[in-house]
């Protein structure tokens, strides 16, 4: 990439051309079949109506005049957007947070780091049912530790007031690979901008403002987006709880206490494939794309904000 | 992995020998402890009501430890779900998965770092672009596809996705080629070594690192996926593993204990591979978000 | 090396260069034959990844017996039950032969039928039944049954019939009837000075309040109100006091209906005189060991529970101790005679339009819904029958308890679900609502006039 500076006209020659397609074949086909294809076919469908054995009939904007009266759909998308900005911010707090502390030296630090990151590696679904399980308000052990210390604890996932802090607790504890690209994050700041500060006697607070996080900044807004990026597909977690909860598939439109933790995918899921509303549904995916495209539209230009002022900084 | 080991270096200069700070640090180390033991006790709990009994787990006041270790659990688990067919079945998928990837990424890689080609820029914005593609979107048109091919309750629609490569696997390796030094590739070039050779030769046997990265995130990837397999697979003999232990979650009741037997027999392969290959997985995971 | 991965990469390139083909013609939007697909690709693809080794040669050898699939939502002994039930049908005949499989995740089914694998004749709810009618999965039994000669109406009670039923049209064949009545706890209701159970809610709730019992910190140990299962504190505590969510007919939704607001009334009275959140402690835990061992009724931490007859079945394994009656849902003291109320739901068996051996499947449904194995399949599973010749059969009544669910069924009005196309959007709806009011969240008022609110959104 480098030799093209310079070179206005870009001078490829026709075997790397022909090599460096031929490489990226599996990608091309890939992306052809499996994300372009199916995202235009999805377009096209979300004006008609049909499931599998149904071929798909032209309704118009019917879907959409649907989705938007439905009360369902804007309980879902508020839930999944308390996902998207509670959740997130909480995330990245307890992530930097523990990376702050694994970037000292000390006895055991790597074992620390190891157990700061396994949980998340582990299948979603077998973590979900043990925080299910330790969730129950009687028998589970979050509310049995909370009364050690005198606290009596809610029903976390009966309750339709807690049920999304019981998530974003959950998700704290998956926080892993957050942690460990702020951790590396933190290592590549520079240690000379470390000790001009301590010459200028700036406390331990006023250096983390003022050195740290405009220089984290950058990887932390790109995290941000990836966490609200996943926020808008959180799915698993909820499926299993509801399913924990009422039998296993049972209740077809299920969503938890006062349908507290019916998240849009889940939502679009059920209307696709217990309502067999295969129509509807890939209106409600398409709807979803344009949020998710505009809302990562918008970050992407508040991280070049960002990173322009952290430039600025120095 | 060089940036990493300088912060090493780094840290551990910064505060070696300042005796005022140590005692500074003992609040921290409590603090490292009681955060250790929290992130911790989900796999305790875990494994500790495992070996419980049912009338145990719901005695009150709760305890932590078993009152009576029962080890009998684990078989009886694998025997209320077909454990063993979901094992295989869920080794042949990750077996696929991550051979596709293996094989799959590093060429796309490898064309966007260092071949001078026309699509590469477009091609690397637009791997960038689908990553923002949420699943939900594509999924209903690929199940009708794969429906109307009659290959649901196959494990294609979950494997064959895997040979084409993954946005984030392909940064990684993109990443470590674009690492890799230029004059190598030349001198190899004047030498009259064909593209492929040089990529078979040279890039591949000098991405090792990079690769068993890819390879222990695919695997545990496909070890955990659930929604795709909940589409694709209804066939009870099919299932993978983590539909398996669905199936703990029955329709009137939940058997806490032998789910929980289960649960621990699915994750230990995974924690297994993970403490094995720890070193690459957390490089390949800090460089891959720190340049994307 | 080279070689394995040259041949690798064709591998690859040759299967997606077949995907490619029927990905556009997907595009297209126009093309069927599942079927004939699934002929050609399978033989490429089985030893790829498919290796469940399993057989799908109904139609291989034309001499033998004629395969038919039947999906069942029971397992364990229930499984089992099922099981016997197939076998005694195999040898009454020896034109078909059919294969059993539990599958419990309703998920899984509903997706089957659309696929390329689907079952002959499966076992569902009848809300089942009518959703996949809804979406035209299920053939009609209406028109199997006039084609065979088969009177349906003079075999199987009329409301079985009617909950199967849309728009004229029979979808399922109902196999067993599901009500929920009223269990109590003998040995509570002894200990707090009654004898009889009670006949009015107002009795009930006297009765509840003696019973419930409290630890030093405010836990509740042991429940008297019927707030556990779920679903009947969402119905039958309703339906008792004569409070209904939609109109007779099925065509209005009624949430503003004021017999509602009562029994939500006299629930948080309960709630509210313990404490709404240890209430829902109790029963979030309730419902964590719900039919298990530990199950909270059986543990005898409960004193009244509106359940089906399945209850009785599992106390006799998990719950031998319980010293329990059965007794019909009280009404109240301004409307007596709505002693008994519940919903009426069937297990049915559906055929799927996509099923490979439709004739078979009816064959089938019919022995398995009425005949003599039928008897002892819904005696061994502890379910009530659907045909009428069996509401007066000894060996039904002689199940314990099962008169007073049978007396109940003879009446012929259980509560049946509207079939609109939102209703399971507007069961989402009252089950919100429903949980706003029992978390203290919203009044009864305030909760109910919003859903009204709601409701009308729906079709």
């Amino acid at each position: 990439m480098n030799k093209k500076v310079g070179q206005k006209k870009k001078q490829y020659s026709r075997r790397d051309n022909i090599n460096g397609f031929l490489f990226a074949l599996p990608w091309i086909i890939g992306f052809t079949c499996f994300s372009i294809i199916p995202l235009l076919t999805s377009f096209y469908y979300s004006f008609t109506e049909f499931n599998p054995v149904k071929d798909p009939v032209w309704v118009g904007l019917d879907n959409f005049k649907y989705i938007f009266k439905d009360p369902l759909v804007f309980k879902s998308l508020r839930n999944t957007l308390f996902m998207a900005f509670v959740s997130t911010p909480v995330n990245l707090f307890i992530a930097l947070l523990l990376a702050s502390l694994l970037n000292r030296s000390f006895k055991g630090r790597g074992v620390a780091r190891t157990i700061f990151f396994m949980p998340s590696i582990i299948p979603m679904i077998a973590a979900t049912m043990v925080w299910i399980w330790m969730f129950d308000p009687t028998y589970g052990y979050i509310n049995r530790v909370l009364g050690m210390f005198g606290i009596t604890g809610p029903s976390w996932l009966m309750n339709p007031a807690y049920t999304k802090w019981a998530l974003v607790l959950m998700g704290t504890w998956c926080t892993g690979t957050t942690m460990l690209i702020c951790l590396a994050a933190l290592q590549d700041v520079p240690k000379s901008y470390y000790e001009a500060a301590e010459i200028d006697g700036a406390g331990t607070v006023q250096r983390f403002f003022k050195i740290t996080l405009p220089c984290v900044a950058p990887v932390l807004v790109y995290q941000a987006i990836l966490n609200i990026i996943n926020a808008f597909q959180y799915f698993t977690q909820v499926y299993v709880i509801i399913n924990a909860s009422s039998g296993a598939g049972s209740s077809n439109a299920g969503g938890g206490p006062a349908n507290s933790i019916l998240m849009y995918p889940l939502y679009l899921f059920n209307t696709a494939f217990s309502f067999m509303k295969m129509g509807r549904a890939s209106a409600m995916a398409w709807i979803l794309f344009v949020v998710i495209s505009v809302m990562t539209f918008i970050m992407i230009k508040v991280t070049r904000k960002v990173s322009e002022n952290g430039a600025g900084d120095e | 992995m060089a940036d990493y080991r300088k912060g090493m270096v780094f840290s551990m200069k910064k505060s070696s020998g300042y005796y005022k700070k140590n005692i500074k640090k003992i609040p921290v180390t409590v603090l490292m402890l009681v955060l250790c033991v929290i992130f911790l006790s989900p796999f305790l709990v875990m494994l500790t009501t495992s070996l419980k009994t049912n009338a145990d787990a719901f005695q009150l006041p709760v305890k932590l430890w078993p009152r009576k270790v029962v080890w009998s659990n684990y078989p009886e688990a694998m025997e209320q779900i077909p454990f063993l067919l979901y094992f295989r079945n869920t080794i042949i998928i990750t077996v696929f998965s991550v051979a596709g990837q293996l094989l799959s990424t590093p060429l796309i890689a490898y064309s966007l770092a260092k071949i001078k080609w026309r699509g590469a820029t477009l091609i690397s914005s637009l791997i960038m672009g689908t990553m923002m593609i949420p699943y939900t979107v594509t999924m209903i048109p690929l199940y009708r596809i794969w429906n109307n091919l009659g290959l649901t309750n196959t494990y294609l629609p979950l494997i064959i996705p895997m040979f084409c490569g993954s946005p984030f696997y392909i940064i990684i390796m993109r990443q470590f080629f674009t690492g890799l030094p230029n004059s190598l590739m030349e001198a190899a070039k004047i030498d009259g070594a064909s593209e492929f050779r040089r990529y078979i030769s040279l890039a591949l046997p000098l991405s090792k690192p990079a690769l068993t990265t890819v390879g222990i995130q695919s695997f545990i990837a496909a070890w955990s996926d659930y929604l795709a397999p909940l589409i694709y697979i209804n066939k009870t003999e099919k299932l993978t593993l983590s539909l398996g232990l669905q199936q703990f979650l029955g329709t009137f009741s939940t058997d806490w204990t032998h789910l929980m037997a289960a649960a621990t027999l699915f994750v230990i392969p995974v924690i297994i591979f993970f403490l094995i290959f720890q070193k690459n997985f957390v490089e390949g995971i800090s460089t891959s978000g720190l340049k994307a | 090396m080279k070689r394995k991965l040259v041949a690798g990469l064709l591998a690859v390139v040759l299967t997606l260069g077949t995907l490619t083909g029927c990905g556009s013609s997907g595009n297209a939007g126009g093309e069927t034959a599942p079927a004939a697909a699934d002929e050609s690709t399978d033989a490429g693809t089985e030893e790829a990844a498919d290796t469940a080794g399993d057989t799908a040669e109904a139609e291989s050898s034309s001499g033998e017996r004629e395969k038919v699939v039947f999906w069942y939502s029971h397992t364990n002994e229930e499984g089992k039950a099922f099981e016997e039930t197939i076998k005694a049908f195999n040898e009454s005949q020896d034109k078909y032969e059919v294969e059993g499989l539990s599958v419990m995740d309703k998920q899984k089914i509903i997706v089957a039928l659309a696929g390329s694998e689907a079952p002959d004749v499966v076992e569902v709810s009848n809300q089942d039944i009518i959703s996949y009618a809804n979406s035209g999965l299920v053939e009609s039994i209406s028109d199997m049954a006039a084609a065979d000669g088969y009177d349906l109406g003079s075999i199987y009670s009329a409301q079985a019939l009617d909950s199967n039923t849309l728009e004229d049209v029979v979808y399922g064949v109902p196999f067993a009837s599901q009500i929920i009545q009223m269990f109590y706890n003998k040995d509570i209701l002894e200990e707090i000075g009654y004898s009889e159970p009670p006949k009015t809610m107002e009795e009930l709730y006297e009765m509840a309040e003696k019973a419930t019992e409290v630890d030093a910190d405010g836990n509740i140990t042991r429940l008297g109100y019927p707030l556990f299962p779920l679903a009947s504190a969402r119905q039958e505590l309703i339906y008792a006091f004569g409070g209904r969510w939609w109109s007779e007919d099925g065509q209005t939704l009624t949430p503003d209906d004021p017999l509602i607001l009562d029994s939500l009334n006299m629930n948080m009275k309960f709630r509210e005189k313990y404490g709404v959140e240890k209430v829902q402690a109790f029963v979030a835990s309730a419902n964590t060991n719900r039919y298990t061992e530990n199950d909270m009724f059986f543990a005898g931490k409960q004193l009244f529970r509106f359940d089906g007859p399945w209850l009785a079945t599992m106390a006799a394994d998990w719950g031998p101790d319980v010293n329990y009656g059965v007794a019909l849902i009280p009404g109240t003291e301004a409307n007596p005679d709505l002693l008994g109320s519940s919903r009426y739901e069937t297990n049915s068996l559906g055929i799927p339009v996509v099923a490979n051996n439709k004739e078979g499947a009816w064959e089938f449904a019919k022995f398995f819904t009425n005949s003599e194995a039928t008897k002892e399949t819904l005696m061994a599973i502890g379910n009530l029958p659907t045909t009428l010749d069996l509401y007066d059969d000894p060996d039904i009544l002689g199940m314990p308890n099962f008169e007073v669910f049978v007396e109940a069924l003879k009446t012929e009005n259980g509560v049946q679900y509207p079939k609109i196309a939102d209703f399971a959007k507007y069961t989402s709806l009252i089950e919100e609502y429903l949980d706003y009011v029992y978390n203290g969240i919203k009044t009864p008022e305030e909760a109910m006039a919003e859903l009204a609110e709601q409701a009308k959104m729906l079709q």
